[in-house]
């Protein structure tokens, strides 16, 4: 219960210490004790009535306290005397309005210059409020891995000057799809395996954004996206096995997530919205729509490709073709990418191989996917189909 | 002057338009250093709009944004 609550305030008590303290590393030591000092006293003692003031408060005099007891820092401690000094004291701090710096948190975070699996997991820690741990664990990698990982970027900060705000007008569009990509990316990461904690925190951080920027329909259009596709969450499993859109039982689909989810996309719509991820976010819709106007999908997908230029959206594109024209019109489409080790390119042609009753070429196109799948229910999912072909077939 | 650690370096590639950065220094060994223009700027955004004006100008390979070691000078 405690531990909720907590998550949901670390980032905005992180984000406001960065602020005045100017170093991620130094903020996030001084947050960590001061949720530790709440930890001890709130259960107790009640919690206060200004929570994020009370911890923003005690973990900034943490923080001053040790910069004085450090010697080699003794100059910045200087500095931050002048900087802070507040003859009113910590009371009066407390219920001050404090600034959400989150924002500018997040585009720090995800700024350009540092690699993306920093960017990534540094956004998990600082706004997500994950623990390193728990970072390395979502991500497959040991803890000393992401532990360098994260003061290695931390670090780059410091030293390369990397700013702590919103970036300008100009700059923006490009550095907003940054922070779309990096809250996609772990959606994605949680959603393709089944790990639905990573989509949770995804959509956590999502929401943070759409409601920072309420008029950027990209911002919004990303939120949309992630409910629709979260909102099949239970109906994508059975039994462990994977389970294509067709067959799920759409009484399991949470009507809540997708209402929420068209809600904005209709506003990321209304403000003029036309770029990917409100067109992904109007795919996402159309799909779950019966019945599914595969024609309209295809154009979405047409109009993706044309912003995108990505051969994946041309798959997709290949399966709406197919569903309006015909197999052979989406194996056209198909056969003219380079795309062979994307294993839902195999896929995708295999199905539609199956469909024109090339059973043997349909099956060695799934045994290509099957070798360029890694994870349990997808590699399942494949190796129904095969031996299904070898039984109708041969 | 010194310049800061290679893990503080931020390379600028491309050209006009269609500039990338990536995180951490050039390296190319067949490569030469072509020259060193030491800017003044805010934070590191301002450095990497000086970088990437020269980048479009499509003199150059690759340029390597690097902040300059900070030290307090003897006696001052």
């Amino acid at each position: 219960m405690l531990e909720e609550a907590f998550r949901d305030q670390w980032g905005r008590v992180l984000a406001t210490l960065v602020g005045i303290l100017g170093d991620i590393e130094l903020a996030e030591d001084a947050a960590q004790e001061a949720f530790a000092i709440a930890a001890e006293r709130w259960p107790l003692e009640g919690e206060p009535a200004n929570p994020t003031g009370w911890l923003v408060a005690t973990a900034r005099n943490r923080a001053i306290d040790r910069i004085r007891r450090e010697r080699t820092l003794a100059l910045k401690a200087e500095q931050l005397r002048h900087e802070l000094r507040e003859p009113e004291g910590e009371r009066v701090a407390e219920t001050a309005p404090l600034p959400d710096e989150r924002l500018e948190l997040v585009f720090t975070c995800c700024h350009p210059a540092l690699a993306r699996e920093a960017q990534v997991a540094l956004t998990l820690r600082t706004l997500g409020g994950l623990s390193t741990e728990e970072v390395a664990q979502a991500f497959l990698v040991p803890f000393e891995t992401m532990s360098k990982r994260l003061s290695r970027a931390k670090r780059k900060i410091r030293t390369a000057g990397i700013p702590f705000a919103v970036p300008s007008a100009n700059a923006l569009p490009d550095r907003l799809d940054a922070v779309l990509s990096v809250i996609y990316l772990i959606f994605n990461q949680g959603w393709g395996a089944g790990r639905g904690e990573l989509a949770s925190e995804a959509i956590r951080l999502g929401r943070v954004l759409a409601a920072l920027m309420p008029d950027e329909p990209e911002a919004l259009a990303l939120m949309a996206l992630m409910l629709i596709n979260d909102s099949r969450r239970e109906a994508r499993f059975r039994d462990g096995r994977l389970v294509p859109l067709d067959g799920q039982d759409r009484s399991t689909w949470n009507q809540e997530l997708i209402g929420e989810g068209r809600v904005l996309l209709e506003r990321a719509v209304a403000l003029g919205g036309a770029a990917p991820y409100t067109l992904q976010a109007a795919i996402a819709d159309l799909h779950i729509t019966e019945p599914r106007d595969w024609r309209q999908i295809a154009l979405l997908y047409a109009a993706l490709s044309r912003l995108t230029n990505s051969p994946v959206v041309e798959v997709n594109r290949a399966v709406a073709v197919a569903e309006v024209e015909g197999p052979e019109a989406g194996l056209a489409i198909l056969d003219s990418l380079e795309l062979a080790d994307y294993r839902y390119f195999h896929s995708t042609r295999a199905s539609l191989l199956g469909r024109l009753g090339h059973g043997g070429e349909a099956r060695a196109a799934y045994e290509r996917a099957l070798e360029l799948s890694d994870h349990g229910p997808e590699r399942d999912f494949l190796t129904m189909r095969i031996s299904e072909l070898s039984r109708s077939g041969e | 002057m010194r310049l800061e650690t290679a893990d503080s370096a931020t390379t600028v590639t491309g050209e006009a338009k269609e500039t990338l950065l990536t995180d951490g220094p050039f390296v190319d060994s067949k490569e030469f250093l072509g020259g060193l223009i030491i800017v003044e700027a805010d934070d590191l955004d301002g450095a990497l709009a000086v970088a990437t004006e020269l980048q479009e100008l499509g003199l150059s390979a690759a340029i390597e944004v690097r902040p300059v070691f900070e030290q307090e000078l003897g006696g001052a």
